[in-house]
C-alpha cells in the first residue's frame, strides 16, 4: 500500500493522460514477487487470528484434512473467509482497472459511477419484498441494479460527446448513487431489520464468509477474470485513443462493450456476496499503474491479486478495531481508499 | 501572495486534521447507560417487588403526582385515561394493570404486539414509527399522557410535552431492571399503584417458582441471540433478555466486559464462547443459523451438541419488554429447558 | 462546457419570463404562499383552513389550532427556510465553479456536516440534542475548508474544486460508516437523520437557521453581478477587474455556510441545491440577479411538496422528506445530464 505513495515521481502526471504501454520488465518481476511475499503473510496472518488461539503448526494439517476443532476453524471458518477476500477484492479491483479503461477515464469505479449502490439496492430490494430470496437468484438481480446503474451514468455523462471529462462522470457516478444510497437507506428504515444486516448493505465485509458464498461467486469470477484478461490486448490499443484503436483495426465499441459486461459481472457478483466493499476498483488499479505502468497484460493479473491482498489486509486490520468481536472489512477499506481517493483528485491535472 | 497562502493552508490544514482526530478519538466512548442494581429493594416493607429503590412510590395515590424520570420531572393530576405508548414495553405496563393505550407507535406491525398483551389491549391507532412517530396524530388522539423512550424520543420530548405530560423511560436499551423500574414508574403516573404491585408481586412469585424448577447445581451458561441473514448479535448480562433469563436462573454465556449492549458473533467466536444452551430468534427469511447448521463446526457448539438450541420468537423475546413478555420469555425458557 | 453553457443559458430564455419576469416571479411567489397554508392543512390529520387562518391570527384556543402552531407552523418554516438556504448554496456554487452539476452535496458540506452530527448523536448520546446543530454546521465549515486547501494548487480551480469535493465527501461518508459500525444502537434514527428530514423540528430549528438565510441571502443577491462576471471565465473576468480568487472564496464561504446551516437543522436533504438553480435558470435565464431569487423560489416549492408528500403519502407513517427530494430530483437530474450533454 504505502509503496505506490512513496514512489511518486512528479512526472507521473503526464503519465496519467497518456498511459504508458512499455512496462519495465524489471519491475515487473519485483512487484510481482513483493506482492507474493505480501499475499503468503497476509494468509498466514489471517489463518491464524480469531478469538480462538491456534498453533501455526495446525494450519497444513487442517487445509488437508479438519477431525479436531481447532482444525475445523481453520478449515470451515477462516480459509473461507480469506478466499473470499481474496475473491472479492479480485473481483472489484479488476472491474476498477476495465471501468478505468473502458471510460477512458481515471476516476472510473465500481463505487463512484453507482454501479455497487445499483447492485446493493436491488438486493436489498429483493430480501425486503421476498425475504425467502437468497444465494444464487440475488446475484442475478445484482447484475440487473449494477448494469442499469452503470450504464445511466455512462450513457448519461457521456451523451453527445466523444470522450467524457472525469468531473461530468464522477459527478454523474456520486449524485445517481446518493440517490440510489438513500433509496435503500429508506428500505432499511421502514423495514427495521437486524442492525446487522443493515450494516452489511451499507459497509460490506466478509466476516461470515462460507464456502457457499465462494460457490456462488467462482463462476462468474472466472467467467469476468478470464474475459479481462483477455480482452489486455484490445485494452492497450483503446488506451492510445479512439481514432488510433480504430486505424489499428480495433473495434472499439465492441471492445467497450463486452468491458462494460465483465465489470457488471465482476461487480454485481461481489457486491451481492460481500456488500459494498469501498474504494478497492478506485486505488488498486492506480497503485499499480504507478508501479508497472499501463500495460494492461501486466496490470490486470496484478491488479487481481492486489485487490484481494488489499481485502485481506483490510479484514484483518477490522479485527483489531473492536476485538474481540468484529467489524466489516469495508470500513477499513473506506478509511484506507479515502484519503486516496483525494489525492488522486487532487492530482487531476483538468482543463475545462 | 503565494507565500502566505501557502502558511494559510498548512495552518488549516493542521487544524483540520487535528479536529478530525479529536473527533475519532471521542468516538471510543460507550453509548450505553450504567445498570441499575438487579437485587431487589429489601429495606422498604411496602415497596414493589423486584423494583429498585429509585423509583419513587410516595408519590402513589396522591391526586397531584410528581414523576421523576430520565428527561425531567412531570407531575401529573387526576386519572389518565387516554395514554399514548410509544414503544412496545409502555403497551405491556398498561396492560398489566388492566389498561388500555388509545395511541401506539407500532411501526404499522400490530402483529408485533404479543398475543398475551394484545388480548388485553383494545382497539388503538397507530402513531407509526416507533423511531419517528407522527406527532399529528399524537395530538388528534388528545391524550392525557404520553410514555416515551428516553433515547429515541429525547428530541422531541419537548414537542411531545406541549401535547400532554409526557414521561421517558429507557425501554429500546433498557435493561430488565430498568424496564421493571419503568413498568411500576408508568403505574404511579397512571395512578395504578396497588394494581402494579399485585401484579409485581404475582411477577416475582411466578419468577421464583420457575426460577425452583431449575435443579440445583444447574451451571450451563446460555446464549440468546438474534439470527439475520447478515448477522448473529448475541446479548451480555446487560441486556434485556440475559436479565429475564438470570432472575429465574440461567446464567449467559457472554462476558459483561466491554460496554456493548450487543455483540456481532461469528460461528468462530461463537465456539470459543461455548455456549450450553441457545435461545435464538430468527428473523424471517433465511438467516446465518441455516448455513451455519451445515458446517462440522456447529456441531462442536456444546448447545448443538447436546441438543439444547431452541428457536424463540423475536416478537415476544427481544422486541416486546416488559412484565408479561419477560413472563412469557422466563416460562417458556423453563419449559424447553425442563419440559415443565 | 461551462462558460459556454450559461451564455448559451443566457440567450436561451423562456419568452414570457423574459417579457414579464416579475409576473412570473410574482407567481411562483403565490404558489408558495398557498403550498404553505396547503402544507399547514394537511399531514395525517385535516386541520380546516378556516381553523389555520384563525392559529395565525393568535387564536389558539382550539386543539386544531394548536397543533398548526405548534408543529405545522415550525415545519413549514423550515421548509421555507432550508430550501432558500439550500437552493441559493446550489445557485452560487453553480455560478463560482461554473460547472452546472455542483452543488452543496458535491462540495463536501453535506457530508461533513453528516458526519459532525453523527458524531453527536451516536458518540455522546447524553449530550442535549440542540448541540448537533452547531457541530453539524461546523462540520460542514470544515469539510468545504478541507476542500478549498486541498484543492488549492496554485489558484483553486473550479474542477479541482468539484473533484477534490467528491473525494472528501467520500472520506466523510467513510467516517459516517465507521461511526454508525462503532455505535450500532439506534442504527434507524441515525439513517433517518442521514437521509434529511423535518421530523419533530420546533421553533428551535427555525431560529437556529433564520439568522443565516437573513443575511447571507440578502449579501448575496447584492453580489450577483460579481458571479455573472465569474461565469465569464478567469481571464475574461481579471480583465474586468475582478479580484477573481478573492471573490470565488468570499462566495462559497456564503454558500457553503448556507448549505451548513440547513444541513445542521435538517439533515442531510439532496437534490434541492442541485435542481432548483437549474429551473431557475430555465425559465429566468442566466443573470444571477433574477436567477437567484428564482431559485430560491423553486427551493421553496420543491421542499414544501417533498415535505407534504412525506407526510401525506402512508399515513401515520412518515416517509423522509430527503427521500422525496432525492426521488423527485434525481430523475430530474439525470434529464439535466442529457441537456447539458449537448
Amino acid at each position: 500500500m504505502s509503496l505506490s505513495l512513496e514512489t511518486a515521481p512528479t512526472a507521473e502526471d503526464a503519465a496519467h493522460r497518456r498511459p504508458r504501454i512499455t512496462t519495465n520488465k524489471q519491475r515487473v518481476t519485483w512487484v510481482t514477487l513483493a506482492l507474493l511475499v505480501v499475499l503468503v503473510v497476509g494468509l498466514v496472518w489471517a489463518l491464524s487470528i480469531g478469538s480462538q488461539h491456534i498453533s501455526l503448526s495446525r494450519l497444513p494439517g487442517a487445509i488437508l484434512k479438519a477431525d479436531e476443532p481447532d482444525e475445523l476453524i481453520i478449515q470451515s471458518i477462516r480459509l473461507p473467509r480469506v478466499v473470499l477476500a481474496l475473491c472479492v477484492g479480485a473481483a472489484l479491483a479488476v472491474a476498477g482497472a476495465l471501468m478505468q479503461a473502458v471510460a477512458a477515464n481515471p476516476l472510473a469505479a465500481p463505487e463512484i459511477m453507482g454501479v455497487n449502490a445499483g447492485a446493493v439496492l436491488m438486493v436489498v430490494l429483493a430480501v425486503t419484498v421476498v425475504p425467502s430470496l437468497s444465494g444464487a437468484p440475488t446475484i442475478l438481480l445484482a447484475f440487473g441494479g449494477a448494469a442499469a446503474a452503470g450504464v445511466s451514468v455512462m450513457l448519461l455523462a457521456g451523451s453527445g460527446r466523444g470522450r467524457v471529462s472525469p468531473v461530468r462522470l464522477a459527478l454523474a457516478g456520486v449524485t445517481a448513487s446518493s440517490l440510489l444510497i438513500s433509496l435503500t437507506q429508506v428500505l432499511i428504515i421502514f423495514d427495521e431489520n437486524s442492525t446487522d444486516s443493515v450494516l452489511f448493505w451499507l459497509v460490506g465485509g466478509v466476516n461470515y464468509a462460507g464456502w457457499h458464498d465462494i460457490r456462488n461467486l467462482l463462476p462468474w469470477l472466472v467467467l469476468g477474470l478470464i474475459g479481462a484478461f483477455a480482452m489486455a490486448r484490445p485494452l492497450n490499443l483503446l488506451a492510445l485513443g479512439d481514432d488510433m484503436a480504430r486505424g489499428l483495426g480495433q473495434n472499439v465499441e465492441r471492445t467497450r462493450l463486452f468491458g462494460s459486461a465483465l465489470v457488471v459481472v465482476l461487480c454485481g457478483a461481489a457486491v451481492s456476496v460481500a456488500g459494498p466493499v469501498a474504494f478497492i476498483g478506485l486505488i488498486v488499479p492506480h497503485i499499480f499503474r504507478r508501479l508497472v505502468g499501463s500495460s494492461y497484460t501486466v496490470l490486470l493479473p496484478l491488479c487481481a491479486v492486489g485487490g484481494g491482498v488489499l481485502v485481506l489486509y483490510a479484514d484483518i486490520v477490522s479485527r483489531y478495531v473492536k476485538p474481540p468481536f468484529e467489524v466489516p472489512a469495508g470500513v477499513v477499506t473506506a478509511l484506507i481508499g479515502a484519503p486516496i481517493f483525494v489525492y488522486l483528485a487532487r492530482r487531476q491535472k483538468v482543463t475545462s | 501572495m503565494s507565500l502566505s497562502i501557502t502558511r494559510f493552508r498548512r495552518t488549516v490544514a493542521v487544524l483540520t486534521l487535528t479536529a478530525a482526530a479529536v473527533a475519532l478519538s471521542g468516538c471510543g466512548g460507550s453509548a450505553s447507560s450504567p445498570a441499575t442494581g438487579a437485587a431487589p429493594n429489601a429495606n422498604r416493607a411496602a415497596a414493589a417487588a423486584g423494583v429498585s429503590s429509585d423509583v419513587n412510590d410516595e408519590q402513589c395515590g396522591k391526586s397531584t403526582r410528581t414523576i421523576k424520570h430520565d428527561l425531567g420531572t412531570t407531575t401529573i393530576t387526576g386519572n389518565p385515561t387516554k395514554v399514548v405508548a410509544l414503544e412496545y414495553s409502555f403497551v405491556d405496563a398498561m396492560a398489566a394493570v388492566g389498561m388500555s393505550p388509545v395511541g401506539v407507535a407500532d411501526d404499522d406491525h400490530p402483529e408485533r404486539i404479543i398475543a398475551p398483551i394484545r388480548e388485553k389491549t383494545g382497539k388503538y391507532t397507530s402513531v407509526g414509527l416507533r423511531a419517528t412517530p407522527n406527532i399529528q396524530v399524537i395530538t388528534s388522539l388528545k391524550p392525557d399522557l404520553i410514555i416515551a423512550d428516553s433515547g429515541r424520543h429525547k428530541a422531541i420530548y419537548d414537542q411531545l410535552s406541549k401535547i400532554a405530560p409526557t414521561i421517558a423511560y429507557p425501554s429500546l436499551n433498557g435493561n430488565y431492571q430498568q424496564v421493571l423500574d419503568s413498568e411500576m414508574s408508568t403505574a404511579i403516573a397512571l395512578n395504578k399503584c396497588d394494581e402494579m404491585k399485585t401484579r409485581l408481586a404475582e411477577h416475582a412469585k411466578l419468577l421464583s417458582e420457575l426460577k425452583a424448577k431449575v435443579p440445583a447445581g444447574e451451571e450451563r451458561k446460555a446464549l440468546f441471540v438474534r439470527a439475520s441473514e447478515k448477522g448473529f448479535t448475541g446479548f451480555p448480562p446487560k441486556a434485556y433478555t440475559p436479565g429475564v433469563l438470570a432472575a429465574v436462573g440461567i446464567g449467559t454465556a457472554l462476558p459483561d466486559e466491554n460496554g456493548d449492549a450487543s455483540v456481532s458473533l461469528t460461528l468462530e467466536t461463537l465456539t470459543t464462547t461455548k455456549p450450553e444452551v441457545m435461545f435464538i430468534a430468527p428473523n424471517p427469511g433465511p438467516t446465518l443459523t441455516d448455513q451455519w447448521e451445515k458446517s462440522p463446526l456447529w456441531k462442536q457448539v456444546p448447545a448443538v451438541k447436546d441438543n439444547r438450541t431452541f428457536e424463540v420468537d423475536p416478537d415476544s423475546w427481544s422486541r416486546s419488554r416488559g412484565l408479561i413478555s419477560a413472563e412469557v420469555v422466563a416460562t417458556e425458557a423453563i419449559k424447553l429447558l425442563y419440559g415443565k | 462546457m461551462t462558460s459556454t453553457a450559461i451564455v448559451a443559458q443566457h440567450i436561451r430564455r423562456t419568452s414570457l419570463a423574459r417579457r414579464h419576469p416579475a409576473i412570473l416571479m410574482g407567481s411562483l411567489g403565490v404558489l408558495a404562499v398557498v403550498l404553505s397554508f396547503y402544507g399547514l392543512s394537511v399531514g395525517a390529520t385535516e386541520v380546516p383552513v378556516a381553523d389555520v387562518l384563525r392559529a395565525l391570527v393568535g387564536d389558539t384556543s382550539t386543539q386544531a389550532s394548536r397543533i398548526v402552531i405548534d408543529f405545522q407552523l415550525p415545519r413549514v418554516l423550515l421548509c421555507w427556510l432550508v430550501g432558500i438556504a439550500l437552493a441559493v448554496s446550489g445557485a452560487v456554487m453553480q455560478g463560482v465553479i461554473r460547472n452546472p452539476l455542483a452543488a452543496p452535496d458535491i462540495i463536501g458540506v453535506t457530508k461533513g456536516a453528516g458526519f459532525a452530527g453523527m458524531l453527536l448523536l451516536l458518540a455522546i448520546p447524553t449530550l442535549p440534542v440542540v448541540a448537533v446543530v452547531p457541530a453539524a454546521f461546523v462540520g460542514g465549515l470544515l469539510a468545504a475548508a478541507m476542500v478549498y486547501v486541498f484543492a488549492y494548487r496554485r489558484g483553486a480551480t473550479p474542477v479541482r474544486i468539484a473533484l477534490v469535493g467528491i473525494a472528501v465527501s467520500a472520506a466523510f461518508e467513510a467516517g459516517i460508516r465507521f461511526l454508525l459500525v462503532r455505535n450500532p444502537l439506534d442504527v434507524s434514527a441515525a439513517l433517518i437523520w442521514l437521509t434529511g428530514s423535518l421530523f419533530g423540528r420546533s421553533m428551535t430549528s427555525v431560529l437556529q437557521i433564520l439568522p443565516w438565510v437573513l443575511v447571507l441571502v440578502p449579501l448575496i443577491i447584492v453580489w450577483a453581478r460579481k458571479l455573472d462576471v465569474l461565469g465569464l471565465g478567469d481571464d475574461l473576468a481579471s480583465g474586468l477587474g475582478e479580484p477573481v480568487e478573492r471573490t470565488r472564496r468570499v462566495l462559497l464561504f456564503f454558500a457553503v455556510a448556507l448549505a451548513a446551516a440547513a444541513v445542521a437543522v435538517s439533515g442531510t436533504i439532496g437534490f434541492v441545491g442541485l435542481i432548483a438553480p437549474h429551473m431557475a435558470r430555465r425559465v429566468f435565464g442566466g443573470k444571477h440577479i433574477a436567477s437567484i431569487p428564482a431559485a430560491a423560489l423553486f427551493g421553496v416549492l420543491l421542499m414544501l411538496i417533498a415535505d407534504m408528500l412525506g407526510r401525506g403519502l402512508a399515513p401515520p407513517l412518515e416517509i423522509p422528506a430527503g427521500l422525496v427530494t432525492a426521488v423527485v430530483g434525481g430523475p430530474y437530474f439525470l434529464y439535466l445530464l442529457v441537456k447539458t450533454g449537448k
